[in-house]
């Protein structure tokens, strides 16, 4: 009963989101759909996505195929399902990879101020006169692809800028009140750092760190995109995209759903980010 | 002005300079060196061979003389040899510099001429039909994949003309028109994120200035709502914009690599891609230095249009 009760609020919770955020409240249920597809991957399809069937071949979607299949005789829906696990491991791994580093860096980089902000600060500028993807594709080719290096690739050509943000509110942080007085009361440089300084950087810091998710999204279908990033057989939907273009006339399935996945990821991000954006900066929302 | 101009174009020298060390040492970061990286796996090459290499292209030498080699051979354009063709890498540049210059600079037209008018009729109408149109329509172009929308565009036109895709391509330089006409759909669909952005940028820039007191004094003087938003609004509106355009600029520098490839542009971003798949690192090494440099010239470009628009920065010692 009392659960019962605890659900309840849940849902309606949400609908308050729901009211005030719609585009927020659709890209959670598209969020939570995706990853829906990608922790239950093997209940939603019984057919391995790299498993080839030579007589199979280009098959439209049917009852048999949903979304048909590839010129190797592959399932394209399977290749969907599994291409969302590829999407979410290095979307949301490189964001954590990058705010952590970036959030970390941009505290310490804060607080030290003088001397070592200056010169940090300034190999950071560097960083972000690049164009990131740019960056990202610089670093794919110096490591080789695989997914991890595709976590770190992506990571480290977008940790420049949440460095910047953590940076700009830990300076302000660093002349406040109360982390003068923990300093009068013997506090050391790193109990000040986590537990006065990193706790107040969390808002802006978790706001960026999920307008940064959609970019990640979109980062690594352009990597795999353009032939780098996740090595194939693994199914990514940047890749099988790249991959089917010059057959689109004869086989338009073979494009249009890892197009789909892609723009779903991407759109969820964002909306999320958005309203989250809203919701915690409430200077931007009376505009 | 002139003061801060040559501040400015000084400055230029500093960042050029942490550029290209930034560039070197991540080229280091090769595992092996740049000739296993490209060969290694294929046994393509002996041992010997691979060691003639070395010397010839001076790997074998300590870090420090290769990254004064580096900086000087770059200071005389010379960015060393493709390991597959043997062209140079200035060779290959040469001409593909007028595609993505021109690509990039037409976009930045495109986003800039669309987004003000936009950005200035959503502030102007807050709240009114026109705002949630525009409101849709740039959150809408914010989250589409850019090279998810340049894939469907290419069907459209496969489907609807029959071809997409041009053979020869204009120089923009000389041929100005015929060029712009060729890459007008790729810098207008590169255009469409940065567009959404900046649209939503000057509209919340305009409606909070319209509430300043500056605005109600200058209605009270009884100039019409035209002047207001030109003379008084949006002079203002556009300094936060400007930084703004610059490092969209930049974004869309990385954008035209996803794009070129897309539409089979020979332009630098398809040599980037190419290059970077094949390992062919000099060249990769070269055409993403151009890139970089094209990024500094903009913002450069776009510091000085800052100067121009923002008084406060002419009066700066």
């Amino acid at each position: 009963m009392k659960n019962d009760r605890k659900q309840r609020r849940w849902i309606q919770k949400f609908l308050v989101l729901g009211m005030e955020e719609p585009l927020g409240a659709v890209g959670i249920l598209l969020l939570i759909g995706l990853l829906t597809l990608a922790v239950a991957s093997p209940l939603l399809t019984q057919r391995d996505p790299v498993t080839t069937t030579i007589s199979k071949v280009f098959r439209p979607p049917s009852n048999e195929f949903w979304f048909g299949t590839d010129q190797l005789g592959r399932d394209v829906w399977s290749r969907f399902v599994y291409g969302s696990r590829t999407s979410l491991i290095v979307g949301v791994g490189s964001v954590v990879l990058a705010s952590v580093a970036g959030g970390l860096l941009g505290i310490f980089s804060g607080l030290m101020g003088g001397k070592v902000d200056l010169y940090l600060q300034r190999f950071v500028d560097a960083l972000l006169a690049m164009p990131a993807i740019v960056l990202a594709i610089l670093i794919m080719a110096v490591l080789g692809s695989s997914v991890f290096n595709t976590v770190l690739a992506i990571a480290v050509a977008y940790f420049p800028r949440i460095n910047r943000l953590t940076r700009s509110t830990a300076v302000v942080l660093r002349e406040s009140l109360f982390v003068e007085s923990a300093k009068v009361a013997g506090a050391s440089k790193i109990r000040i750092s986590l537990h006065h300084v990193a706790p107040n950087c969390i808002g802006p810091w978790l706001v960026y760190a999920s307008a940064l998710l959609g970019t990640a999204f979109l980062a690594e279908a352009t990597l795999s995109f353009l032939g780098m990033g996740v090595p194939p057989p693994t199914p990514s939907w940047g890749r099988d995209l790249s991959e089917n273009l010059t057959r689109f006339e004869f086989a338009p399935w073979l494009c249009i759903f890892p197009g789909i996945g892609i723009s779903m990821a991407v759109f969820a991000a964002n909306f999320l980010g958005d309203s989250l954006r809203n919701i915690l900066d409430p200077r931007l929302k009376k505009i | 002005m002139g003061h801060y101009l040559i501040k400015r174009l000084f400055w230029f020298i500093p960042v050029l300079w942490i550029t290209l060390t930034l560039l070197f040492f991540l080229l280091q970061i090769v595992p092996g060196d740049p000739i296993r990286a490209a060969f290694g796996d294929q046994k393509a090459l002996s041992e010997e061979q691979i060691q003639t290499l070395r010397t010839q292209l001076g790997l074998d030498k300590p870090l420090p003389v290769r990254y004064v080699k580096w900086l000087w051979d770059a200071a005389r354009l010379d960015l060393g040899i493709s390991f597959y063709t043997a062209a140079t890498v200035k060779e290959q540049l040469g001409a593909r510099i007028p595609i993505t210059a021109g690509l990039v600079i037409l976009s930045i037209l495109i986003v800039i001429f669309l987004s003000v008018p936009c950005g200035v009729v959503a502030g102007f109408y807050h709240d009114k039909w026109p705002d949630w149109t525009l409101r849709i329509v740039s959150t809408l172009f914010i989250s589409l994949p850019h090279f998810w929308i340049a894939v469907v565009a290419i069907m459209a036109l496969l489907l609807l003309r029959g071809t997409a895709l041009s053979i020869e391509y204009f120089n923009i330089f000389t041929h100005p028109f015929d060029a712009a006409k060729q890459l007008i759909l790729p810098a207008f669909i590169m255009a469409l994120r940065p567009f959404g952005v900046g649209t939503r940028m000057i509209r919340s820039a305009l409606i909070e200035i319209l509430q300043e007191d500056f605005i109600r004094t200058a209605r009270a003087k009884g100039l019409t709502e035209k002047l207001i938003i030109r003379r008084h609004a949006l002079p203002n509106a556009f300094v936060p914009v400007i930084t703004f355009y610059g490092l969209e600029s930049i974004v869309l520098i990385g954008a035209a690599v996803v794009i070129e490839r897309i539409f089979g542009l020979p332009g630098i971003g398809s040599l980037v891609v190419q290059a970077a798949s094949s390992r062919d690192l000099y060249v990769l090494q070269g055409s993403i230095l151009v890139l970089l440099v094209f990024a500094l010239f903009i913002n450069l470009a776009i510091d000085l249009l800052y100067a121009v628009l923002d008084p406060r920065v002419k009066y700066e010692e």
